[in-house]
């Protein structure tokens, strides 16, 4: 399978201005230095907690917002700072789903002119009646009534509205998708519809996401891998089963024992790692490793600087307890 | 204590809001009870009033356009509905405490912490400043605050969504209230946090022995916190069971159908099980059984009229035409 999207050594940092005459004072790293690629037609699940930059990693790929270094491979092509006719070209490719279905569409558009407008704007479609049809088509798919076309987005609830965010992105018919928390702001009971739904559509258009959430169990069910964030910085990165079933970053440990047990199977398996303290501010964070400071087992020795190492097969891991764990148990074996 | 003691009591709560050309039933016939010393879990969508019938135990519903039109709460025996504003002064915070969803809009931002917690103290209990300043650092050390002393300083907004959420519980706990009303307390914070404060409320529970009601959408969360589980649907209740008797035999259609709709650890399936529809709003409500047209069971009396409810021996109670024409055994 070949990589659709390759991301090196990503960092975007905010300036932080202040004084007198608004000097930047430091900087937010909210991504710093982030390497990973996504194969075609599989989904990548990002997570972490609020303010880990999960939300930036999106939006910096798909060139909402400029990065301040590194590569973005699209296709094996490096489209970061892409302009004109090239970007124009990358943003028929590549779209996005954000997560408030309320403050993300145009209250003044009607549904129909919310998903016909990406296809009007790459010139997709061949007069009226075409556009007409292919509006309808997609309506259908999302589970939408096309005779709802001419109602505005006030009129529909919630789930409904997630349903026109997904047609409206996938209008143009992307090969690459990024579900900013997608259904995070959904009742329980239609988020099952919306995730059912963004499969179907995986299926049918050989899509590939980009699937950002704090919700665990979505992300375990939706995703072929996962990457875990903290702090600006990817922690660890593995398939599904490796992350879910061998976890080895103390934070990944902890952020899964955190999700509430569901079943009593899971109750009984399940012992909690409560972590002290709150998330600390990506201003100027410390040099060594982020997660030093609630970490259980930190050292002196974590106050270094750390590197994303590999443990076994493309399981990656920022921690040197669980680098040095591993190394162990392969000279036993 | 006897632990069956019933403390509140809620009995065919009926909390509509009336405008000039349409009444919206929020809560529609609901009852309830909380025993001493339990957690009961309320569990619910968007909209479905679960908010609302706990709010107006303390008639804190914020409209003028509300109207209690009928039914009684009856709080140790009174019912606190016919409760004049004056009386329900004396309930608020020192008998009843709440622990709202959003920490910084429930904190004043004008007002120090250590002023904001002596408030209850000093008016419920008439402690001085001196005594209460005490009380305050005993509490925010049981919630396990570093430097209390410092904390009575600090004003909100320097304080983290974890941090925040810890005042509103040593605010809550600080007059030893016998029922604690708490709204969707860990909705706002992130995981690693919501663990954190969801650890230490049970083991405050433990301590302090009062009841809780903990309303929220959050079926993970209830399985943890709640001894006995109410669902609501559409301003109804659908079922109320024990909470391990809830998740592995939940018998409404409703229940059964949000259980299924989240991945559990162990589902490998490729799709999940849906509820089809949209949960509805409230001034289009469904006749008869609100879940009626999204149910895969509905027949045409659910449509009709809202299910009388079944009790079972062992206190499961459904809402559900499925079980009333079904035979005895459960």
């Amino acid at each position: 399978m070949e990589n659709i999207m390759e991301v090196q050594h990503l960092k975007k940092y905010f300036p932080v201005k202040g004084g007198f005459v608004s000097h930047t004072l430091g900087y937010v790293q909210a991504v710093d230095d982030i390497s990973f690629t996504i194969k075609k037609g599989r989904v990548l699940g990002l997570v972490g907690e609020s303010g880990c930059g999960k939300s930036t990693v999106g939006r910096t790929i798909l060139g909402l917002t400029p990065a301040t270094e590194g590569k973005i491979l699209f296709e094996g092509e490096d489209i970061a700072g892409a302009k004109g006719e090239k970007q124009h070209e990358i943003r028929r490719k590549m779209q996005i789903v954000f997560q408030d279905p309320y403050s993300s569409l145009d209250p003044r558009m009607t549904v129909y002119d919310l998903i016909s407008e990406g296809m009007v704007a790459q010139k997709m479609v061949d007069g009226r009646a075409d556009l007409e049809e292919k509006v309808n088509e997609l309506m259908l798919k999302c589970g939408l009534f096309p005779e709802q076309a001419n109602r505005y987005p006030h009129q529909f609830s919630g789930g409904q509205r997630q349903r026109i965010s997904i047609a409206r992105a996938l209008a143009t018919r992307p090969e690459f998708v990024v579900c900013d928390e997608a259904v995070s702001a959904l009742d329980v009971s239609i988020q099952a519809q919306i995730i059912n739904l963004l499969k179907d559509m995986q299926e049918e258009m050989g899509l590939t996401y980009l699937f950002i959430s704090h919700d665990l169990s979505i992300v375990r069910f939706i995703s072929d891998d996962v990457a875990v964030m903290y702090l600006g910085q990817i922690v660890e990165m593995g398939t599904k089963a490796q992350i879910f079933d061998h976890p080895a970053h103390p934070y990944t440990q902890a952020l899964l024992s955190a999700a509430p047990a569901f079943t009593k199977k899971e109750k009984r398996e399940k012992k909690r790692i409560l972590l002290e303290g709150d998330l600390p501010t990506p201003y100027n964070p410390p040099k060594g490793c982020r997660f030093a400071g609630r970490c259980p087992y930190a050292k002196p020795e974590c106050q270094e600087v750390q590197e994303l190492t590999e443990l076994e097969d493309g399981h990656m891991v920022m921690c040197r307890r669980a680098q040095e764990e591993a190394r162990r148990k392969g000279e036993r074996i | 204590m006897n632990e069956q003691e019933t403390l509140l009591s809620i009995k065919n709560l009926k909390t509509y809001f009336v405008n000039e050309d349409q009444v919206l039933k929020a809560v529609d016939d609901v009852s309830f009870d909380v025993k001493r010393g339990e957690t009961l879990g309320i569990v619910g969508e968007s909209g479905c009033g679960k908010s609302i019938s706990c709010m107006s135990i303390l008639k804190l519903v914020q409209s003028p356009n509300v109207r209690y039109e009928g039914g009684e709460i009856l709080f140790e025996g009174k019912n606190t509905l016919k409760m004049t504003e004056k009386e329900l002064r004396k309930l608020r915070g020192k008998e009843i405490s709440v622990i709202f969803q959003e920490p910084m809009t429930a904190l004043n931002p004008l007002y120090t912490v250590g002023d904001q917690m002596m408030e209850a103290l000093k008016i419920h209990k008439k402690l001085s400043t001196k005594n209460a300043r005490e009380k305050c650092v005993e509490y925010l050390e049981k919630v396990k605050i570093p430097m209390p002393k410092e904390m009575l300083n600090r004003y909100p907004f320097s304080l983290s969504g974890g941090m925040r959420q810890r005042v509103m519980i040593a605010m809550a706990l600080i007059t030893n209230p016998k029922l604690i009303i708490a709204d969707e307390p860990t909705t706002a914070l992130d995981v690693t946090i919501q663990a954190q404060i969801l650890d230490l409320m049970n083991a405050l529970k433990d301590v302090t022995g009062s009841s809780c009601i903990f309303i929220t959408h959050d079926l993970g969360v209830i399985s943890e916190m709640a001894d006995r589980v109410v669902v609501m649907y559409g301003g109804k209740v659908c079922e109320v069971a024990d909470t391990d008797v809830l998740f592995e035999h939940a018998m409404h259609p409703y229940t059964q159908g949000l259980i299924h709709s989240r991945p559990t650890s162990d589902y490998d399936g490729d799709r999940l099980q849906v509820i089809p529809g949209n949960v509805p709003s409230l001034n289009d409500k469904p006749a008869g059984c609100p879940f009626h047209p999204r149910c895969p069971y509905a027949s045409k009396q659910c449509g009709e009229a809202f299910p009388p409810e079944r009790v079972y021996p062992d206190g499961h109670r459904v809402s559900c035409w499925k079980y009333c024409n079904a035979s005895e055994v459960q």
